[in-house]
């Protein structure tokens, strides 16, 4: 495990229903070595693809053609089990909501691979220490300060 | 010589006044000139009258008497008025016509002469006398002078004149009210008096009304319902009855009239009839109607307002949220373009990527400027065709001079799902372009709710065995990804009408 693959090993869902966006992060978590368990454009196939795979990361959209929506998902997924959670959304009123259900992190769209490198990093470490995983296990050196931290 | 001359006559009490005549005549039998002086009682009179004037004139017309009411009256002494001819007393106008004159020869000619006028007070003020002269004559009929009783009736006067002045005022007023009907009725109803007001109001004059039962303003359903009597019964039971409703003019035309009947009664409370005071309400119930209705069109227009206000909002909110969609759909072809890639990225990809901008700019403006787009929400379907068309032209502009037809129906879609199907065209009309010959179709169909969008051309066609999921065609990939997740699609590869590559796309994605 070296620093060019701070995903080594994490395993991902990624919940989003524009096929350009699931290029997009299918690409760039594979390149920085995360496993993609599952891509859903739904929030009830989101929730079924986490509960049953278990991933370490969920990349979740929050509105999508369902009628679960990304919030809903997490929620459900969340009061199921703990996992870490990120919201993508174009919209910024759902923050308050996600902080309340739990969910590790929310980025505002548009996300470009920079942001998603560090931003994914940065939350599933947070959240591993929060919940006593193991912060070895990501390899980052550009992690930013600790904290709960919503940014685009 | 005087009018009066003092009675003569010798008796036993004839020094004193008695203090009753009666009594002392039947104890005494005598008879009232032996017991009475009147001389002696004349001067009492004089004196202490003080309600009536008493003036005694000689024979030519001059005051030889002048009590002290008489001064009281016309403020002048017994003294002043002493052989005075009287005319003095009287109002300029009435002396130069010599009306003192007239009334003492009325007086000698007939006994008496009765005299009501306006007289001047010696400090100069008018007063109205009430007179009577009688003239005095002795047994022989010989004319002795004449004797003249004033009574000043200036307050009575004034307030007589004060009284009629009112009524006149009144009169005039009910007569020149122009505003109101103002009509008496008789207690059974019928018409008793008509003012300028009604004759302009009912349009009938007052000689065609006066005496008709006054339910002849009624509409012919209201007289033969009753209504004019229980409108009278009303205003007899309660005192006054108001009513509000149609009533009929002369020439036939219907107002609205405001209408109140009041019983009148005398002092004994004897009911002698009712007043009826009527105003010409139409224009008032016009205006209120008028008043009702624009407030009504506020209401509505203000909730219409509110209803543009919270679309432009949601309007705002989703443009707002489509731009940075297209940010990230931008964002994101630039990351498919660029993640992994050492140094450089191709040119070709470059120009890609420019078109799906120009795409999402078309879509955009598209969208900005058509009623649907401005006013309703993101999730409203609009049709795909005026979007289509314009991508066609822009992707003409880099067709390298090869035909590119296109055939498109009114399909309507969502505008995230438009947006999928302009990149979807944008990617397919590219490789189009890339791989074919000269023709490139461009086809949407819609119907019962399901699309068909179909792009070939006339190259090559897909080689032997091709699996799109093992090729390394970006754009494929691409679009395989947006059809499935965007439009909940299928792609299916085949050969087409030329001979070259056909994509077909079906979706049950319509709005319509």
């Amino acid at each position: 495990m070296g620093g060019s693959f701070p995903l080594q090993d994490v395993k991902v869902v990624i919940a989003e229903d524009e096929g350009l966006t699931q290029l997009q992060l299918k690409k760039i978590i594979k390149i920085l070595g995360g496993e993609i368990l599952a891509i859903v454009s739904g929030g009830s196939d989101a929730v079924e693809a986490v509960t049953t795979q278990k991933p370490d990361l969920v990349l979740m959209d929050v509105q999508m053609d369902n009628h679960i929506d990304g919030i809903e998902a997490s929620k459900q997924i969340l009061e199921q089990m703990s996992v870490c959670i990120v919201l993508m959304t174009a919209y910024d009123q759902f923050e308050e909501k996600a902080r309340e259900i739990g969910v590790a992190g929310y980025l505002i769209k548009p996300v470009c691979a920079e942001t998603l490198q560090v931003e994914l990093v940065r939350i599933l470490s947070q959240f591993r220490e929060q919940h006593g995983g193991e912060r070895e296990r990501l390899h980052d050196a550009h992690l930013p300060a600790a904290g709960y931290r919503f940014t685009a | 010589m005087t009018c009066v001359t003092a009675g003569e006559g010798d008796g036993i009490y004839r020094d004193r006044q008695p203090s009753n005549a009666k009594a002392i005549m039947s104890e005494t039998r005598l008879h009232y000139n032996d017991i009475f002086d009147p001389s002696l009682l004349l001067p009492l009179l004089f004196e202490n009258i003080k309600d009536y004037g008493l003036i005694v004139l000689d024979d030519a017309g001059n005051v030889t008497e002048w009590s002290s009411g008489a001064s009281e009256i016309f403020g002048y002494s017994r003294e002043e008025m002493w052989l005075k001819y009287p005319d003095m007393l009287m109002v300029e106008e009435d002396r130069l016509q010599g009306q003192f004159q007239k009334e003492l020869e009325s007086a000698r000619e007939a006994g008496r002469a009765d005299d009501t006028r306006w007289h001047r007070r010696k400090d100069g003020k008018k007063i109205f006398i009430q007179g009577t002269t009688s003239a005095l004559r002795d047994e022989s009929g010989a004319l002795k002078g004449c004797a003249k009783v004033v009574r000043d009736l200036t307050r009575q006067r004034a307030a007589e004149d004060a009284l009629r002045e009112s009524e006149e005022r009144f009169q005039l007023m009910v007569e020149k009210v122009k505003e109101y009907s103002l009509v008496m009725l008789d207690p059974h109803g019928n018409i008793a008096s008509w003012n300028q007001g009604a004759e302009r109001i009912e349009q009938y004059r007052a000689e065609e009304v006066l005496g008709k039962f006054y339910g002849m303003l009624y509409l012919p359903e209201d007289q033969e319902s009753g209504r004019p009597q229980h409108n009278l019964r009303e205003a007899l039971r309660k005192g006054t009855h108001d009513d509000r409703g149609p009533r009929v003019r002369k020439d036939g035309t219907v107002y609205i009239a405001d209408a109140s009947i009041t019983a009148i009664f005398d002092e004994e409370r004897g009911h002698i009839g009712f007043t009826k005071v009527v105003k010409d309400a139409t224009e008032q119930v016009e205006h209120e109607k008028a008043r009702v209705a624009a407030e009504e069109s506020l209401r509505k227009y203000a909730a219409e307002i509110e209803s543009l206000n919270e679309r432009l909002k949601r309007w705002i909110t989703e443009t707002h949220h489509r731009v940075k969609n297209n940010m990230q759909v931008v964002m994101a072809l630039i990351d498919y373009q660029t993640v992994g890639k050492k140094e450089f990225v191709h040119v070709k990809e470059l120009k890609r990527l420019k078109h799906h901008i120009y795409t999402l700019a078309a879509v955009h403006d598209t969208l900005a400027h058509t009623s649907k787009g401005i006013m309703e929400d993101d999730l409203e379907a609009v049709s795909a065709r005026p979007l289509i068309e314009k991508l066609i032209k822009l992707l003409k502009q880099s067709s390298g001079g090869k035909e590119l037809h296109y055939e498109v129906d009114d399909c309507f879609f969502r505008t995230k799902e438009i947006t999928a199907l302009c990149l979807i065209i944008n990617e397919l009309v590219s490789n189009a372009v890339k791989y074919g010959d000269q023709r490139i179709l461009v086809s949407l169909r819609c119907s019962d709710g399901a699309s068909k969008l179909v792009v070939e051309d006339d190259g090559p066609g897909f080689p032997e065995g091709f699996d799109i999921e093992k090729a390394s065609n970006i754009g494929l990939e691409l679009v395989q990804s947006v059809v499935a997740s965007d439009l909940k699609g299928e792609l299916e590869l085949s050969k087409g009408e030329f001979g070259g590559a056909r994509i077909t796309i079906r979706t049950n994605k319509t709005g319509r």
